[in-house]
């Protein structure tokens, strides 16, 4: 049983060694990014800075008008090849950016979730897609703000 | 905080769908506390792990700006009716819940 045990952790420190890409299931929520209060803040301090391009290839599926901003439906789609994150920001909220999904390599190229609209803003969608950032982004209307 | 999360994950043709809804209050901490006066303070989930057996096959990092109850929709491959799906969550008061679900097969099958 004990070298069972043996082999068994050697072959998932080969695998994780081999698909060094492969999800951490432990990692830092990124505090400094997620108390950003701009969307430029928010966006320099969760991808160091790094570029980020405009892409066609990515949906932003958000409705043009929602009555409720505290509960906003979006969806995030992309084409892009082999997108490994998908990131989520509305352009005014208080803290503009809202979530970020760690796409494992048999996960869809789809999320969709309900967020926090503060005011009318741009929603944008952030996806990494091999070692480079792309972005879209879209406009709602909010009525009553939800606090994001 | 037991009893959480609601799950479905179905498989047609290859890809399973997955439907998730999480009891939770996601709250930001802008709200004012009936009766006291003070701000409530924030009280919302940071991260949560999809797993489909032991393999992440997702992973998030939230903020306070997900919506309250939060609802979470995607697909996977390469999982077989019957096996495990499972979601947990931790929140930043260190608050967790996880649950697990068979994945069920088409419909009539």
């Amino acid at each position: 049983m004990r070298r069972r045990g043996f082999l068994h952790a050697q072959s998932a420190f080969l695998g994780f060694a081999l698909f060094g890409k492969a999800l951490r299931a432990l990692a830092e929520w990124n505090a400094k990014a997620f108390d950003a209060t701009t969307e430029a803040e928010a966006l320099a301090k969760f991808f160091g800075g790094r570029p980020i391009e405009p892409s066609a290839e990515i949906n932003v599926d958000v409705l043009d008008l929602v009555e409720d901003g505290a509960f906003v439906p979006v969806q995030v789609t992309t084409t892009l090849p082999r997108p490994r994150s998908i990131t989520l920001l509305a352009a005014k909220n208080p803290h503009p950016l809202i979530a970020h999904f760690e796409l494992g390599s048999r996960c869809g190229a789809a999320i969709a979730t309900r967020i926090k609209v503060a005011e009318p803003a741009d929603i944008i969608g952030v996806v990494e897609s091999g070692d480079r950032l792309y972005s879209a982004r879209r406009f709602v209307k909010v009525i009553a703000g939800g606090c994001g | 905080m037991t009893d959480s999360i609601r799950i479905r994950a179905s498989l047609e043709n290859g890809v399973t769908r997955v439907q998730a809804i999480i009891r939770h209050p996601m709250e930001a901490g802008y709200g004012i506390e009936e009766g006291t006066g003070g701000r409530r303070p924030q009280h919302f989930i940071r991260e949560l792990i999809c797993r489909h057996g032991e393999d992440v096959v997702l992973r998030c990092d939230w903020s306070r700006a997900v919506s309250k109850n939060p609802y979470l929709s995607f697909s996977f491959t390469g999982a077989n009716a019957g096996e495990s799906f499972s979601i947990s969550w931790k929140d930043n008061q260190e608050k967790s819940d996880a649950a697990t679900v068979v994945i069920e097969g088409p419909a009539g099958s």
